[in-house]
């Protein structure tokens, strides 16, 4: 899987924006392309073991996918605490239920005390044996199965986030609040 | 200089956590010594500060306010927390024990550092530990309903939705006009697939806040989810003839809140009014 700068980007600026509390989103990439993760959702920053508003965002999700030649392909999520790479358990069921429906569907857990250097804040999972297991070594290059489209994306985030670009994005906890924002696109941060 | 204290203040009374903010504006006034013209409110103000400034990373502002509380306030429980606080931020957890140790010793009912106690218990990833210690919290203190909402979010940390049910049931008991305690239990009861009950709280939301966008799509998950379902033979069950009608009254308000002029972005819209069509 290679992520594109805007798959990068939305996701920390998501943790960078609630570093108090948990967040999650998904991932997209394009019906036809196998690899290229173009694009990420960001979906919430509470009550996330809570179901019936991720029912709902999950098939808006779906939906604008199918208008726009997309599918969801991954799950995201950062801890509230800065150390915590563990895959949560209601992240476990969110990214087991999308491989259900993608096979190649994968996690990643955000490493929060990258956010801010030039190091890839990204830790990917898989799903083996039933079990979502850390892949090691990734977007390194020792192992190409995940890789960032634009090797600087971790330097440009970080200058990014500390210029205050967090504030703009909007997850669909802020649209429900107020439904001018703009979850799926998130124009004012790309 | 009025200013910052009126929004310090502000901030106090909504409890809201904006740290950035609170160190941009009370560091000045803290570094220039005009804090001190506030007179009583100073001290709040200290206080507002070391938080934020333990929030932001400010490590050498927080323990310039403790001190500050320290040498005003000699041996105040109060303000021994706070040093538990700076520890906890460090990374000291064995040692910020400590402290709230000793003044649940000399004060067993000392509430703050309770409360610290089992934040400080989950922050060590001990959330048995910390659920246990809240619960013994509660059985003293059970009209503290942020204590309950506390509770509820360590029993849905380890997906235990009953338990949270229960605490938001306390919670509602003594916040009941509250819609968003209201839309919590709401949710926790749908997670537990109890849409009989989480419609009525969904509706209880919308009640007390006309044309709340996530209590109007929760009527209509839940309306939809019983409309499918085999009709129940419990008499206290909605009506079929009651779902269709909260049903149409749920998707003629989002639709006119989706449609109105400029209300959302066209992408936002467009799933939201397919998402209606589909239901």
């Amino acid at each position: 899987m290679k992520f594109s700068h805007k798959a990068y980007l939305k996701p920390l600026a998501h943790a960078a924006k609630y570093p108090t509390g948990p967040v999650n989103g998904v991932f997209l990439a394009e019906t036809n392309s196998t690899h290229l993760v173009v694009d990420a959702v960001p979906l919430f920053h509470f009550w996330g073991t809570l179901t019936p508003m991720l029912e709902v965002a999950m098939t808006q999700v779906d939906l604008y996918c199918k208008a726009n030649g997309l599918r969801i392909i991954g799950y995201y999520e950062a801890s509230e605490r800065l150390e915590d790479v563990a895959l949560s358990l209601a992240g476990q069921k969110i990214a087991s239920q999308i491989h259900h429906v993608n096979p190649e569907a994968f996690a990643v857990v955000i490493k929060n005390q990258n956010i801010n250097s030039d190091d890839v804040a990204f830790l990917p999972y898989q799903l083996k044996d039933g079990q979502w297991r850390v892949i090691k070594e990734a977007f390194s290059d020792m192992n190409a199965e995940f890789s960032l489209e634009n090797s600087s994306s971790p330097t440009e985030v970080a200058k990014a986030l500390r210029g205050g670009l967090s504030e703009k994005l909007a997850d669909f906890d802020n649209h429900l609040e107020n439904i001018k924002e703009d979850w799926l696109i998130n124009k004012a941060v790309v | 200089m009025v200013n910052a204290a009126k929004v310090l203040q502000d901030l106090r009374a909504s409890a809201e956590r904006k740290p950035d903010v609170v160190v941009r504006l009370g560091k000045p006034l803290i570094d220039s010594g005009a804090v001190l013209k506030l007179d009583t409110d100073a001290w709040l103000v200290y206080e507002q500060v070391a938080i934020a400034a333990l929030d932001i990373g400010d490590d050498g502002l927080s323990l310039k306010c403790i001190y500050a509380l320290e040498t005003k306030f000699p041996g105040s429980a109060r303000v021994r927390r706070l040093k538990g606080m700076q520890l906890e931020a460090i990374g000291k957890l064995a040692e910020a024990g400590e402290v709230y140790k000793a003044i649940l010793e000399e004060d067993e009912t000392n509430v703050l550092a309770s409360k610290r106690q089992v934040m400080l218990l989950r922050a060590m990833g001990l959330p048995s530990e910390a659920i246990s210690a809240l619960v013994k919290y509660l059985d003293v203190n059970y009209t503290d309903f942020e204590g309950w909402l506390q509770l509820a979010d360590l029993y849905l940390d380890e997906l235990m939705y009953a338990q949270a049910a229960f605490c938001m049931e306390e919670v509602l008991m003594l916040q009941p006009q509250n819609h968003i305690f209201h839309l919590k239990y709401a949710e926790i009861l749908y997670t537990q697939d109890n849409f009989q009950l989480a419609l009525k709280q969904f509706c209880r939301v919308v009640e007390l806040c006309r044309d709340h966008v996530r209590g109007l799509y929760g009527i209509k998950m839940c309306a939809s989810r019983l409309l499918k379902a085999a009709r129940s033979k419990d008499e206290a069950a909605t009506s079929q003839e009651d779902l269709e009608a909260m049903d149409l009254l749920a998707t003629e308000r989002l639709i006119a809140l989706y449609g109105a002029p400029g209300a959302a972005a066209e992408s936002s819209k467009v799933a939201a009014t397919k998402w209606i069509e589909t239901q």
